[in-house]
């Protein structure tokens, strides 16, 4: 699949640069790791393998569909992120669990959730912060 | 093992002193614990201090107060377990022979970052995307209550326990009762928790005075003894990790108890690390007191009152005690001594022999927590 690098317009990314990139169809896709060592995944990246300290981490981009492990809906936190803020966990299909910022009026725990990208909040100087979200899915 | 004893305790009452630095937290604690051993100072051959964000040499600091450097210092880091750990390198130092009388502390300034959620490591991926402990541990509540129909009343128990027990308690931070309904309508944090399911913030500090078993009964004749002094780290797991079991602390627990030789139905009285309502729930069944999914059932049939089964949090636990983090580990050694010496007043449990502290800290990505120590007491 070809990649190029998000290019937000007038948004602050709030992830590493080689964490999110575009797919040919234009797609936002979490980019994350794999070992070749000892087969261990993990979102985002890491330049080492946390299981077996191979450095031999391929990126691998992560699927953009999951269920939703649990969550939380919290008044508190940084002032750059819109209260509330909805968090919570979501299991990859691949093995992976991810943290991440959720959509939705319901959240129900075990349903499917699909990921793209949406602002968060705004810094301090009115800039928007972008980041990947997830939501459960109309299917 | 059995070869350390604990000759002294003490400890500020935790609240919010905002007039007062470290240092000046720290001292009270420490001659207390001094007067409290009977023992003079210039005896203390060694000094452990945990503390989180006190800042550099804070034991030399609080030390050089009182007139008590020129010994050796060690200032221990280690989230909530700081003081925990210092208590165990303590303990190896006395065990290793190389002393036989050591100083424990912990202390910590809170009130210093205004209120809030603790200030975490912005490098680490999660607090960068938002984590704060009160989300991590509310999605662990979230699931739990999922995968077992707790329910928020159960939840709110915890915190009307912990809460009845700290108003026996003058160290305690919070010294009002609490009714569930009163729980379940303060100011929301992070659902399911409400204000009174998460411990306070705050100031405080505890010592503890140490010494090799041989000359315990120079001092008290009563000596507590270290049955178990246990330290563990959590394990890296990207993917689908139980939040509804603490892997750190079920590993932990079993090692303390290997090393005590004892089992849970062996413990009296523990105070665990109930920083918010789920977490002394989830840490009933790690430490073997019940079945896993059984927790919501033993808090609500009254099993960890002080009068029950096993008691839990006698002192009132961080949510009513506080948890000015630094502090918390020597301060639950502090409740446990005072049990099993017969001390602890209109907390007392029955016939206590037997105690266990826990202290876990958190806030990494891929981990259940980072650090996690647990010690086992006995008369």
């Amino acid at each position: 699949m070809a990649v190029t690098d998000v290019t937000p317009e007038g948004s602050a990314l709030l992830m590493p640069g080689d964490a999110v990139k575009m797919d040919a169809t234009g797609k936002a896709r979490l980019i994350g790791g794999s070992c070749a060592s000892c087969g261990t995944k993990m979102y985002p990246k890491a330049p080492v393998c946390p299981s077996c300290m191979s450095a031999e981490v391929a990126e691998e981009v992560m699927p953009d569909k999951g269920t939703l492990y649990s969550y939380s809906i919290l008044a508190v936190g940084p002032a750059h992120f819109d209260k509330p803020v909805k968090l919570g966990y979501v299991d990859l299909p691949n093995g992976v669990r991810v943290f991440s910022h959720l959509r939705g009026e319901k959240l129900t725990i075990d349903k499917p959730v699909r990921m793209k990208l949406a602002t968060v909040g705004h810094r301090a100087d009115g800039v928007a912060v972008e980041t990947f979200i997830f939501e459960h899915s109309e299917e | 093992m059995g070869s350390v004893a604990v000759i002294g305790v003490g400890m500020i009452p935790f609240g919010k002193y905002p007039d007062r630095g470290l240092l000046d937290l720290g001292w009270p604690a420490v001659k207390a614990a001094i007067e409290d051993a009977g023992i003079d100072p210039k005896r203390i051959e060694a000094a452990y201090c945990g503390s989180a964000l006190g800042g550099m040499m804070a034991g030399q600091r609080i030390l050089g107060r009182i007139g008590l450097t020129g010994i050796p210092v060690t200032n221990v880091e280690n989230a909530c377990s700081s003081s925990s750990t210092a208590l165990r390198q303590a303990v190896m130092s006395i065990e290793a022979g190389a002393y036989d009388i050591v100083l424990v502390i912990g202390a910590e300034k809170l009130s210093k970052f205004g209120g809030g959620t603790l200030p975490l490591e912005e490098e680490d991926w999660e607090v960068s995307q938002g984590m704060v402990m009160p989300a991590l541990y509310a999605m662990r509540a979230q699931r739990y209550m999922h995968d077992f129909n707790l329910t928020r009343e159960q939840l709110a128990l915890v915190s009307v326990k912990n809460r009845r027990n700290g108003a026996f308690n003058s160290d305690a931070q919070m010294r009002k009762p609490v009714t569930v309904e009163e729980v379940l309508a303060s100011r929301p944090i992070a659902d399911p928790f409400t204000l009174l399911q998460c411990c306070p913030t705050g100031d405080g500090a505890a010592a503890i005075i140490l010494c090799s078993e041989k000359v315990a009964r120079q001092f008290r004749t009563d000596p507590v003894f270290v049955r178990a002094s246990d330290l563990t780290s959590g394990k890296y797991n990207p993917g689908f990790r139980d939040m509804t079991i603490p892997e750190i602390t079920v590993r932990g627990a079993a090692e303390a108890y290997e090393e005590a030789g004892l089992g849970p139905e062996d413990i009296n009285v523990a105070e665990v690390h109930d920083a918010f309502s789920i977490a002394e729930l989830l840490y009933y069944e790690a430490f073997g007191f019940c079945k896993h999914g059984e927790a919501g059932d033993m808090v609500a049939r009254g099993e960890t009152n002080i009068d029950g089964r096993i008691a839990v949090n006698p002192s009132g636990g961080l949510l009513a005690k506080g948890h000015p983090i630094g502090a918390t580990g020597a301060a639950q050694v502090v409740e446990i001594v005072r049990q099993l010496r017969g001390q602890a007043g209109e907390r007392q449990v029955p016939n206590a022999k037997v105690g266990l502290t826990h202290a876990t800290g958190g806030g990494i990505t891929g981990f259940d927590h980072g650090a996690c120590s647990i010690h086992i007491f006995s008369r």
